[in-house]
């Protein structure tokens, strides 16, 4: 059994009709009003708190990376740095893999720190003493000593670092 | 546009059930009356609900260790934290405000009645959803309101006699309260409960439109009203409620910030265990059965309560639909409220 | 039946508002709207500020005898927050010093110290119990086990060290993380860390060989820093002829400290018996290493009073405390 109703415009003279339309306007424009100004007052600040912090700079980090006078001349130390952090709302131990060593006479500065993290996809690279290259196992992307693509597909030379010396002498990377 | 709009409607066929929805004539008594304006509204904060609730998701770590510093940082350091969880907050509390208020309303219609039967009792099962949104809520954050909110409430399901203990150890996913009670509050939470609480609501709308609202008292036959149209006229009327429920909760969250306790310590001894304000009448309610007689409170009242909502329909068969002329359920039914408001204001209080 | 709505509803968010404006317990300082113009002790923003009076308690193992009053105040603006610190002292000490006796130095003094405590990450039960939980735990345990570090290898906290002698003198606080790991090989002994420093802080005015002072006030300039401090800027090597039986040279290099670890300033001024100390920080440094402070937040903290010592001995707040925003 349905609840039996005739049809709203049935029934009704010339000037209902037409006030009828008029209201008819008013509703729809409050409407739609009402329900952009809600979906506006809750959206806007929403996509705000939603995009949060994605979008922020990674702030500069300094690492120790170990004594100067640990490093050979010539020849690459891998390191692998961790440091605490505060990722978001969690202590978390970033952890990461660097390529140091004192550099070539000739150099802008003293030492010559290369992030070990390939070009391409994001593999790490390894240093061989041998053939002095970096070789990148995932597809094969190899680098020169100074971090220059010499073969394979990654797109850009690896990442230097800026380096630093304390006042204890320890050398530091700028992740 | 129109090309579209024919164009998917020759391939979905839905224009014609598209229109019957807005086209819906509303009572012209319904149409006046804000407590028609209800049900909608709750549908609008549910959608407030699930909105915010799934974007506080995006940075919620339900886990001990960082459930209370992801709030905090939601809160505190995000922008727009405080409106987000703030609006979140009240909006649980309104709903549950707007459900009793759309219940009584229901009551003084006696829209239960025959055919009506099954959406009530449809709604009261969403009734026991929406409070259920609110006791899993209250944990997730992992402070100490929560923590020990939680704790009582699950000790009270270990007061069911014979299933107690298994109940408990199931609300709790083990023996303590633990990482695996918080994994499985937010599932319910955010997952189990809005897939529910949609499906029925779709039930319960499919059947309010079935049956039609009910006609209003004063008039003996149904159909006799005259009718506005359900989009624009009526529409507009609930989409102004819902704009100036959406402007409160957005002005509560700002002047009452949502709360975060302490984050939660299970060897605190000082801490007092205090419900949300909608569980504060079940919890002074437990405070008058003592040791043996627990079960009375945590068990025997409540069924009885929610068993009287669901045989409502049932027992109160008559044609009769003026309140005031049926006086032995309109006064089971006012001291019903008047012992759930006088046990809330003890509670707090207390 | 819709203006009754409407006044319901009033009703309701008035009553809502109402009930969340409450006064502070004991343990709670609340933190109230307003500017100090200086850091000056008497400054006039104090009088609107509440005070919180907590007495430290002595713990097992300090030469502390009694615990200390402190009545401590907040104030905070839209960038801003400053805390004003009140004890009874009777002795106002700052006086590291090498003292000469004609042929040979001899170092010795010690000074006042005022330290706080705040969560960067969680302590575990740090907000619920306080520092007895959070770096004097657990209390039965036997003191040679009360090493400070932060209850998990997850945690850190926000160390400020207010030092009559050290950092006072540069108009500053120490600002340390107390961690529960070392993290790298120079900080080995202690789980007190230094904020990342570009520059500055205090350093031993010693010899290579540790026998005396390396360094005294230059001649020619008058001492900046007050009488018995000596800063770096105005020191020069030390000429030992100019010096007679008795005669003292400060045993510390003093600066001003750049970078996280000079994040706060300070200015304790010693009088009528009292330490009035006043500390001013930004609400939010952007330092990884600093706690962070935003209104509306309840902020956990614990103090430690320390009296004419160099190290260990203190007392401090058993109970939490906690800054609030009015």
């Amino acid at each position: 059994m349905t609840h039996q109703v005739g049809e709203p415009n049935e029934a009704r003279g010339p000037n209902e009709a037409r006030d009828l339309g008029r209201r008819d306007f008013i509703s729809t424009i409050g409407f739609w009003i009402a329900t952009v100004a809600s979906a506006a007052i809750l959206g806007i600040p929403s996509a705000r708190f939603a995009v949060g912090k994605s979008l922020e700079k990674v702030v500069e980090h300094w690492v120790p990376v170990g004594a100067v006078d640990a490093l050979k001349p010539g020849e690459f130390t891998s390191v692998v740095y961790s440091f605490r952090v505060k990722d978001a709302w969690r202590e978390v131990k970033k952890e990461g893999l660097i390529y140091v060593r004192p550099a070539p006479p000739g150099g802008a500065s003293d030492f010559q720190a290369l992030s070990g993290v390939c070009t391409h996809l994001g593999c790490n690279v390894r240093w061989s003493k041998e053939t002095s290259r970096f070789a990148c196992p995932c597809h094969s992307g190899v680098y020169d000593s100074d971090g220059a693509v010499i073969s394979g597909p990654p797109p850009r030379p690896l990442r230097q670092l800026e380096t630093r010396v304390t006042e204890d002498g320890v050398l530091e990377a700028n992740i | 546009m129109s090309t579209v709009l024919r164009w998917l409607d020759q391939r979905t066929g839905w224009s014609g059930p598209i229109r019957t929805i807005f086209r819906y004539p509303v009572p012209a008594h319904a149409h006046h009356n804000p407590l028609f304006t209800m049900g909608s509204l709750l549908l609008v904060l549910f959608g407030v609900q699930a909105f915010t609730g799934a974007l506080m998701a995006f940075y919620y770590d339900p886990s001990p260790e960082g459930a209370y510093a992801s709030v905090d940082y939601m809160q505190f350091i995000l922008p727009f934290g405080w409106l987000v969880r703030g609006v979140h907050h009240w909006a649980a509390s309104a709903m549950v405000v707007i459900v009793v208020l759309h219940l009584l309303r229901t009551y003084l219609y006696s829209a239960y009645k025959k055919p009506r039967e099954l959406t009530w009792l449809v709604g009261v099962v969403l009734l026991l959803i929406t409070v259920s949104f609110g006791f899993t809520g209250y944990l997730l954050p992992w402070d100490q309101k929560g923590f020990w909110a939680t704790q009582v409430g699950t000790e009270i399901a270990g007061s069911v006699p014979a299933i107690g203990s298994a109940l408990r150890d199931l609300m709790r996913g083990g023996a303590d309260m633990g990482i695996a009670t918080l994994t499985r509050f937010y599932s319910v939470h955010m997952l189990l409960l809005p897939g529910a609480f949609v499906v029925l609501v779709l039930a319960h709308l499919a059947l309010m439109r079935r049956h039609g609202l009910a006609p209003a008292l004063v008039r003996k036959g149904e159909g006799q009203e005259k009718t506005v149209p359900f989009y624009p006229t009526h529409l507009a009327i609930e989409a102004g409620v819902a704009l100036v429920v959406i402007v409160g909760l957005v002005v509560a969250a700002n002047l009452v910030p949502a709360p975060l306790d302490l984050r939660a310590d299970p060897t605190d001894t000082s801490f007092v265990p205090r419900p949300d304000w909608y569980f504060l009448f079940y919890f002074q309610l437990l405070t008058y059965f003592p040791g043996g007689l627990e079960a009375i409170g945590t068990v025997a009242i409540p069924l009885f309560f929610f068993g009287s909502l669901v045989l409502l329909p049932f027992i109160d068969r008559g044609a009769e639909r003026r309140p005031w002329r049926k006086p032995v359920t309109s006064v089971a039914f006012v001291l019903y409220a008047v012992a759930v408001i006088l046990l809330t204001i003890r509670g707090a209080s207390g | 039946m819709w203006k009754r709505l409407v006044g319901l509803i009033l009703v309701v968010l008035i009553a809502g508002a109402c009930g969340a404006a409450n006064a502070a317990a004991p343990n709670e300082l609340l933190a109230a709207k307003g500017a100090p113009s200086s850091l000056a002790p008497d400054d006039g923003a104090w009088r609107d500020a509440g005070v919180m009076t907590v007495t430290t308690a002595v713990i097992a193992g300090s030469a502390a005898k009694q615990g200390v009053e402190v009545q401590a105040q907040a104030l905070y603006s839209g960038t801003d927050m400053w805390f004003r610190f009140v004890w009874a002292d009777p002795t106002q000490s700052a006086d590291r010093f090498w003292t000469y006796d004609g042929t040979k130095w001899t170092s010795g003094g010690n000074e006042d110290r005022l330290s706080l405590l705040w969560e960067i990450s969680p302590l575990d039960r740090f907000q619920t119990r306080g520092c007895t939980a959070a770096c004097h735990n657990p209390v039965s345990d036997p003191l040679e086990k009360w090493y400070m570090v932060t209850p998990s290898f997850d945690a850190r906290g926000d160390n400020w060290q207010w030092i009559a002698g050290r950092t006072n003198p540069v108009g500053q606080a120490d600002d340390k993380t107390l961690v529960g790991f070392l993290p790298t090989a120079t900080s080995l002994g202690s789980s007190f860390v230094n904020d990342a420093t570009e520059k500055g802080g205090s350093t031993n005015n010693r010899t290579a060989d540790g026998l005396g002072p390396a360094k005294m006030q230059d001649p020619s300039k008058p001492a900046s820093a007050g009488s018995g401090f000596l800063l770096a800027s105005e020191a020069v090597n030390i000429d030992v002829s100019k010096f007679k039986a008795g005669d003292k040279v400060p045993r510390d290099l003093l600066a001003p400290t750049v970078g996280s670890r000079g994040d706060i300033d300070a200015k304790g001024v010693y009088a009528s018996g009292k330490w009035t100390v006043v500390l001013h920080r930004h609400l939010d440094t952007g330092n990884d290493d600093d706690i962070q402070f935003v209104p509306g937040r309840t902020i956990p903290f614990g103090l430690a009073v320390f009296d004419n010592v160099s190290g260990f001995s203190h007392t401090v707040s058993g109970d939490p405390l906690y800054l609030k925003f009015k």
